[in-house]
This record gives C-alpha cells, structure tokens and sequence, in this order.
C-alpha cells in the first residue's frame, strides 16, 4: 500500500504540470506546419504545429490574433513565439501563443532566387537592354508613396542638386498586397503622361516583407518594358531587389537615386564659370585685333596734301623736261616754233594741275570721313562692351571662391609647367590678394 | 538685352549654344556685328543657365486621376 502523501490528485498534478512547463518555457520561438486551424466566434484562434513526427497543440487568444499581420492558413510554415503550459481542464499540453508569422525568410528568399534565375535566362537583366540615363534630364518622375520617407529624401535631394527640373510624383501603395498592381498603374500613368525622360522607381527601408512588391515578376516585366529609362532606389544599400536587377540603373537608396538623375550642378557650375571667363576675353582678343587693323589700314593712308605735292612735283618735273626739250627745239624753223609755242600755251599744266588737285582733296575728305566713322564706330561698340562686361566680372566669379593664379610677371598661370617648387605666385581672391609660394607639382 | 536674346531653351541647349559662340568667337572668325551680337547672346545665355542652375524654384507636382481617368497634376506639399 502506498502512504497517502504520495497520491497525487488530478488537478494538483496538472496544476504542478502547468507551473513547471511556465517557469521552465516562458517564452520561446517554434517552427512548424500549421494544421487543424479551428477560428471560432470568440475570436481565438486554435490550431495545431506539426512536423513528420510531432504535433503541439496551440491557442492564440483574440487579444493577440486582432493584431497579427500574418492570416493563418492551414498548411503554411510558420514561426511562432509562445508559451507552454497545460490546459489543466484537459490535462493537455498547449502552446499560448503571442505572436505568428510566415516561416518566411527562407520561403521568401527561395522564391527571390527562384524569380531571379528565371528572369536572368530571360535576358531581362542583361546590360544590352539597359537604357541609358539623360545627363540633362528635362523631367523627371517618381513612382512611390507621396506620404513615405523615399519621396522627403529625393524631393530634398533634387532641390538642393538641380531645382531648376522639373518634378512629377506618380503615387502608389509600396507596401501591402496591393503594392505590386499599384507600382505598376503609376509606371502606367508616367508614360502615358508623357511628362518625364527619367523614372525613379523607389521606396525607403523596411523589412523583407516591406520590399516584397519590388521583387514580384510583373512589376519587374513593367520596369524592363517601361520606355522611359528608370533609375530603382529601393531600400539600404543592402537590399537588392528583383526592380533593382531589372532596371536600367540601380541606386542603393532613394537619394542615392535622385543624385544619379540630376547633373551634378557644382560641376556644371565650375564649366559655366570658365566658359563666363572665356566669353569677355575672347571679345576683348577680338576687339584688339580688330583695332590693330585699323591701325595698320591707318598707316596705309597717305594724306591728301602729301599726296597733292607728289603731284605738283611730278607735273614741275615733266613741265621743266618740256621747257628744256622747247629750247633745243627752238633752234629748230621759226614756223615751227610758233606752232609749238601754240600747242605749249594751249596745253598750259595750270589747268590739269586745278583738275586733279580738286580730285585729290575731294579723295582725301572722304578718306578722313570713313577712318574717322570706322574709329568712332569700333570707339562706341568697344563702351558697349565694357558695360557688359561689368556683368560678367571675373570678380563675381571669384566671390563664388574661385581665385586667379598668377605668376611674378602678373601672368594667369593655367599649367603646372609653368612653375616649379619655391616659385612665389599671387592668388588674387575677391576680396585680396595672397602672396604664395609653390610647394610641389603634383601631376 | 533685345527681345531675340531672351532665353526659353533648356539647360542642355542653352549650355551648348554657350559653348559653341565662346568657341567661335575665340576663333575669331566672325565680323564685328556678328561678334557683338554673340556677345550679347552669350551673356544672357550665361545668366539664363546659372539661374537654371542656381536661382530656380523647383516645381514638384502630384499626378492625380479624375473620375473620367483624365490625368492632372496638383504642387506636392510635403507634411
């Protein structure tokens, strides 16, 4: 016969049962299959976990099943955290559980690789099919959520880069069931809209689940046959989705994507400032060659009244060659002296020389007209061009913290030949100069 | 500035008709008229894109649907 005190009661075992199994497993993580899923009424969820040998007997009380994402479905691998005690009225073990979700890293990454593969033997991410992005975009769109933190970081990141493109959001749901058909009605609207020549298709970080809308086949099928090029920012640098493989330029974030669609302004900025360095020196070349041709054109010119005594002395020349050849021909007949005495009054040079001494001042005033107008002219558009200049100072420039090199001979230094270590040149700031010394060429 | 210097190009072609009269003029090929003219456009041009670049208030709109699926768009407000 056993003593009393070893005879345990129904209840006090399963009571004594339920304690051990709550002290010794208060809260851990299972995996299994879920199976006999029972929804009552009360809003409770029962059901059992199994594997090839086993089954536990769960319960998720309603409390805990109103807010789980995850919707039970008999036959999915699940992972849940819980509880174990004993149901004391039945003597059963049950698991209490608290939270449930999809055993779904693995799954889901298997169907990543899955899709993966798949649409690489289709060639959908081969580079060949890669559209190339405009350097000067002219609009630029953005599918994704107008509330999420994707669109704050690449409307900062565009404004601070190139405000001066424009801007479209093509709204859609990134997260959720509908995210996927939604991705794919908004790249819809960016082309039909018309509007943009390049496509942001992004999202901030989340969870595996979270991205999952960029790793599904049609909306990867509408990026690769989107005809405007598309630019993916999807997540952290670490996330790598399907949208990201197939489009035609992947950016490991959502600013990093906005960055790859605007020209790099400081860039373009530094081009602009040489080419407004160029511009009035280029004029100002210009200006004085012309000027020195008008110099040379100057020289050129012979003045009138110079030009009237090479005449008179031409005419005395031939008017004393005439007189000496009239004396020697005087000893010639009387009759035909007389005859040439006539011809000789007749054809007095006074007259030619008035002619052609008209002429010549007449030439001469008009010569003085024309120098004088091409001077003036040259004069004014050269005032003109001062004033503009103004505009361009170089001074602008260098408030914008560009400085001018120059050499001890006030020379703009542009090449490293030019100078060699201990060489002292003067960087001219806006605001000063700075004597400096050359410390070493780097090539 | 007269009115055939107004700028209405894109950054893009702005930026390259700036390029090609500094070139130009740098060759020095052109005649006096001609050079001032293209000087003058190369100044407004030059102020044009740094504004573009500089001085612009971006524009961000929201495309919307209307119940006929006709498309509009409305200024983004971020919140």
């Amino acid at each position: 016969m056993s003593p009393n005190s070893n005879v345990y009661q129904v209840s006090q075992l399963t009571d004594e049962m339920r304690r051990l199994m709550e002290v010794s497993y208060p809260e851990i993580w299972i995996e299994g299959e879920l199976s006999s899923l029972s929804t009552p009424a009360s809003g409770h969820l029962y059901f059992s976990l199994k594997d090839e040998r086993s089954q536990l007997r769960c319960a998720m009380f309603k409390g805990r099943a109103s807010i789980s994402r995850y919707r039970p479905k008999a036959g999915d691998l699940v992972r849940v955290r819980a509880k174990i005690s004993v149901y004391s009225a039945r003597g059963d073990l049950q698991c209490i559980v608290q939270h449930i979700e999809e055993a779904g890293e693995g799954l889901l990454q298997r169907r990543f690789e899955e899709l993966k593969a798949n649409l690489n033997q289709q060639g959908l991410f081969d580079q060949i099919h890669k559209k190339p992005i405009p350097a000067f975009a002219k609009h630029i769109g953005i599918v994704t959520s107008p509330s999420g933190a994707a669109v704050r970081d690449i409307v900062s990141t565009l404004k601070r880069r190139c405000p001066g493109i424009p801007v479209t959001i093509y709204p859609a749901v990134v997260q959720g069931d509908s995210a996927a058909n939604s991705i794919i009605s908004a790249i819809r609207d960016a082309v039909q809209h018309q509007q943009c020549d390049v496509l942001l298709v992004s999202r901030g970080g989340g969870s595996l689940e979270d991205l999952w809308c960029f790793n599904h086949e049609q909306v990867a099928r509408e990026i690769y046959n989107c005809p405007i090029p598309v630019v993916s920012g999807v997540g952290h640098e670490v996330d790598v989705t399907i949208a990201d493989l197939v489009a035609d330029l992947r950016a490991p974030t959502p600013t990093a994507a906005a960055e790859l669609v605007s020209p790099n302004t400081e860039q373009l900025l530094n081009q602009l400032a040489s080419l407004t360095f160029r511009l009035p020196r280029s004029f100002e070349r210009f200006i004085q060659r012309r000027a020195q041709q008008v110099d040379f054109s100057g020289r050129q010119l012979v003045h009138p009244r110079q030009q009237l005594e090479r005449n008179r002395s031409k005419v005395a020349q031939a008017s004393s060659r005439l007189q000496s050849l009239t004396l020697s021909r005087l000893k010639q007949p009387k009759l035909a002296a007389d005859n040439l005495a006539k011809r000789l009054a007749y054809q007095n040079p006074s007259k030619l020389l008035n002619a052609k001494t008209n002429d010549v001042s007449i030439i001469g005033q008009r010569l003085q007209k024309a120098t004088y107008a091409k001077l003036t002219h040259t004069k004014r558009s050269t005032e003109h061009i001062a004033s503009q200049l103004h505009l361009v100072s170089p001074l602008a420039t260098l408030e914008r913290g560009f400085a001018i090199a120059r050499d001890n001979s006030n020379a703009i230094i542009r090449s490293t030949e030019q100078l060699g270590a201990g060489d002292t040149i003067d960087l001219q700031l806006s605001d000063g100069k700075l004597a400096c010394k050359v410390i070493e060429t780097i090539e | 500035m007269t009115d055939k210097n107004a700028v209405d190009l894109d950054f893009e072609h702005a930026y390259k008709e700036l390029e090609s009269i500094v070139e130009r003029m740098e060759r020095g090929e052109q005649d006096l008229e001609n050079s001032l003219s293209d000087f003058e456009r190369g100044v407004a041009l030059m102020k044009h894109c740094h504004s573009v670049l500089k001085e612009a208030e971006q524009k961000v709109d929201v495309l919307v649907k209307d119940n006929n699926g006709l498309f509009n768009t409305e200024p983004f407000e971020e919140n």
